[in-house]
């Protein structure tokens, strides 16, 4: 359709497409600061050319779609990198609070207890018939015990105060889960009207964003966008429903279930995978080897102290020195806290001899630990060494995993982020396009005018 | 590639962080003076630093042990050297006695060796600190008993030969006393004390084998003192030994806990450098857009 109406069809057209530009323009430029806003593109292409008797003669600029660009592989991976820094930070900021709490290297923390208590049994062997001696010998016991029951209670407390953690973990996980499954359902609606659905996909990438950091997720998506996510093997999302979690808690074990079915769900990762392993796994062993720390300390203690004798006519023999049988119950016994001359110094009763407190105090270096291969004292400090180590990779984790996710959200930057600069070249480019098509319709007017002035 | 606001604020951010993050650290260094503070700075280096640790407050128990060892035998070492002394003067009246002609001057020097018997059974029975240092282990009862009329002496019948030992170095005990049974072999002393007074008060010059039981006691006193002597030269060798150990594990600990605070310093320096490069970097450069420059026309 060629003629005047035709030239002023294109324009119309031309300023209608330069005005959506503006649009988009205005969209991505108001959208910069926008959590998990991808830039959106106008696609313009030419209108079907018309034939004309001189040949195909083009009709214009016609709007074939609003582009989101957006790079699923690049989503994809920072995803992954997403739950792999959440367990990561997760586990260093639990195990730097258990580093605290064993404060070491100190002069108050366990090791210097445990060696101050065998070295109090030194002092009582060079004035074994002092009693005033025999209650630093109680003393220096009493912080010991303190000292491995509040590193008990510490650990105990953070494993009851992680449950609470979890629990909001999964019902987040929940909200999240149902929330993406909505987006889907409102994509494929928008879709099947042949809309490109941009800011429901954006919201819902932005969802699964925030789902990644809590639990190892796959998400795989079909060409039209639907989404399934999954995790350890069990589907939680499709386009054909969702499921819902709950913690449970068996045999000391927390464990996530499918709420319906109560099938577990295996969560390795992600900011739950790294509580979940804390509380299952870490704090379960290191309260382990605090107790066989104190079980050894007290049987052996014990063993040596029953064979000797305290102060006094006659002398007591035959006492224990501890009561109790781990890091939580470790308390000096009742003989002995009823009357310090009952701590065992004497191998054979005379008030001078300090052969067992000599032994007790050699217990120190004696192989007693690991099946006969470490000391009391160097079993605690691989203990120490291990927490240390586990402290320092989750931070070297967590400092390379957000490497990964600064290159990723930077190589994503570049594909979906807003740069002004852009929109704003973009802006004067659609303006003047604007202008220009205004001009075509002006020139149009005027001719109108000069052929209505011929007519007049 | 393409540059986008949010990518060079993010980039901006991390680098600014990172600068922060060390920062921290080296300040933390620089104002404990320690390289490791937790275990996490070095999870290899803690083991060696508890170790050491450990180490130093077993080198400190060990001199403590020794001081109190030294005690007990400095004292035992001094009560021997006057037993040493009082058996020079015994020796002496008893060569004396044996050509004393009247009674009268046999009784005299009966009354000094009854004397010095009383000394002697007092040195025996010294205390220090509370304990009978002759005692072997029954360090709370006295060792010797005189009789009131000083006719017998009797010994703790709980024996006194016990050895009291205490640990000096790692696996290493040393002897602290000398039992009164070894130093005095019994009451044979006491007993001969007795035995030439009661000869001397009936008159009868002391024999020639009392002459040689009394050189052959303070041969013995002699010995023992000896013994003890060399127990406390081994005590300050020991002494010795351990210092020169504190030093060295001091030395150790340093190296593998303390940070270098020039090198610290320097590098807190740089990276505060680093810091002030990326603000004013990005103060200068994170405002600048397009707009700044389009003007009011242009649009």
């Amino acid at each position: 359709m060629s003629g005047l109406n035709g030239i002023l069809n294109i324009a119309k057209n031309a300023l209608m497409a330069q005005q959506v530009g503006i649009e988009v323009t205005n969209h991505n430029v108001s959208n910069a600061g926008t959590l998990g806003y991808s830039r959106q593109r106008v696609n313009f292409v030419t209108a079907p050319a018309q034939l004309e008797s001189f040949g195909y003669l083009g009709s214009g600029v016609a709007i074939a779609s609003i582009q989101r660009q957006s790079n699923m592989f690049i989503n994809q991976q920072i995803w992954t990198t997403n739950y792999n820094l959440g367990q990561a930070t997760q586990q260093g900021q639990i195990l730097d609070q258990i580093q605290s709490a064993l404060n070491e290297p100190s002069d108050t923390g366990l090791g210097a207890m445990i060696t101050n208590f065998f070295s109090s049994f030194q002092n009582l062997a060079q004035n074994p018939e002092d009693s005033a001696l025999r209650n630093s010998v109680v003393q220096s016991a009493t912080s010991m015990n303190n000292t491995f029951h509040q590193l008990h209670s510490t650990l105990q407390q953070l494993q009851g105060d992680l449950t609470p953690e979890i629990t909001s973990r999964v019902d987040q996980i929940n909200t999240l889960v149902k929330g993406i499954w909505q987006s889907d359902q409102t994509i494929a609606a928008l879709q099947a009207n042949g809309a490109e659905a941009n800011d429901a996909l954006d919201q819902r990438d932005n969802q699964i964003a925030a789902l990644s950091q809590l639990a190892n997720v796959q998400v795989r998506q079909d060409d039209k966008g639907a989404t399934t996510i999954v995790v350890g093997g069990s589907v939680l999302e499709s386009s054909s429903g969702y499921i819902t979690l709950k913690a449970a808690t068996s045999g000391g074990q927390v464990q996530i279930l499918n709420e319906d079915t109560s099938q577990p769900v295996d969560i390795s990762s992600g900011e739950l995978g790294g509580i979940l392993q804390i509380v299952n796994t870490t704090i379960p062993n290191y309260k382990s080897e605090l107790d066989s720390l104190a079980s050894t300390i007290i049987s052996q203690v014990n063993a040596i102290h029953e064979t000797g004798y305290g102060l006094g006519t006659p002398p007591s023999t035959g006492n224990d020195f501890f009561a109790g049988s781990d890091a939580s119950t470790i308390a000096i016994s009742a003989a002995v806290s009823s009357d310090v001359n009952a701590i065992a110094a004497s191998g054979d009763g005379s008030p001078g001899d300090n052969s067992v407190a000599l032994s007790l105090a050699d217990l120190a270096n004696a192989l007693t630990m690991s099946g006969g291969t470490e000391t009391i004292s160097q079993n605690y400090n691989s203990f120490v060494a291990d927490v240390g180590s586990s402290v320092q990779a989750s931070t070297n984790s967590e400092q390379s995993q957000n490497l990964v996710l600064t290159q990723l959200q930077n190589q994503q930057n570049s594909i979906s982020g807003v740069s002004t600069d852009e929109e704003m070249v973009n802006l004067i480019q659609f303006q003047k396009g604007f202008d220009a098509a205004a001009k075509v319709i002006t020139s149009v007017n005027d001719m109108y005018q000069s052929i209505l002035n011929m007519i007049a | 590639m393409r540059v986008t606001d949010s990518g060079m604020s993010l980039n901006y951010l991390a680098s600014i962080n990172q600068a922060r993050e060390q920062i921290m650290d080296l300040q933390g260094q620089v104002a404990s003076g320690k390289r490791v503070q937790k275990p996490s700075d070095d999870p290899v280096a803690i083991g060696s630093i508890m170790r050491l640790q450990t180490s130093l407050d077993q080198n400190a128990q060990y001199s403590q042990n020794i001081s109190a060892g030294k005690g007990i035998i400095d004292a035992t070492t001094g009560a021997l050297d006057s037993l040493s002394d009082l058996l020079t003067t015994l020796k002496q009246t008893v060569t004396s006695a044996v050509n004393a002609s009247t009674t009268e001057a046999l009784s005299t020097d009966a009354d000094t060796v009854d004397q010095l018997l009383g000394e002697a059974v007092d040195i025996a029975n010294t205390r220090f600190g509370g304990k009978y240092i002759f005692g072997g282990t029954q360090t709370l009862d006295s060792p010797f008993t005189l009789s009131a009329d000083h006719s017998t002496i009797t010994m703790n019948p709980n024996g006194i030969d016990g050895t009291i030992s205490l640990p000096v170095g790692d696996g290493v005990q040393e002897q602290v006393n000398i039992p009164g049974e070894q130093a005095f072999g019994g009451t044979a002393l006491f007993d001969l004390m007795i035995q030439i007074r009661d000869t001397m008060n009936s008159g009868s010059s002391p024999t020639a084998a009392q002459v040689d039981a009394v050189n052959q006691s303070l041969d013995q006193i002699l010995n023992s003192a000896g013994k003890a002597g060399s127990i406390s030269q081994s005590l300050d060798t020991f002494s010795a030994n351990l210092d020169q150990q504190k030093t060295q594990l001091t030395a150790m600990l340093s190296n593998v806990q303390d940070a270098d605070i020039a090198e610290a310093s320097m590098k807190l320096q740089n990276y505060q450098v680093m810091l002030n490069a990326a603000l004013a970097v990005a103060a200068q450069s994170l405002p600048k857009s397009l707009l700044d420059f389009l003007g009011s026309t242009a649009l």
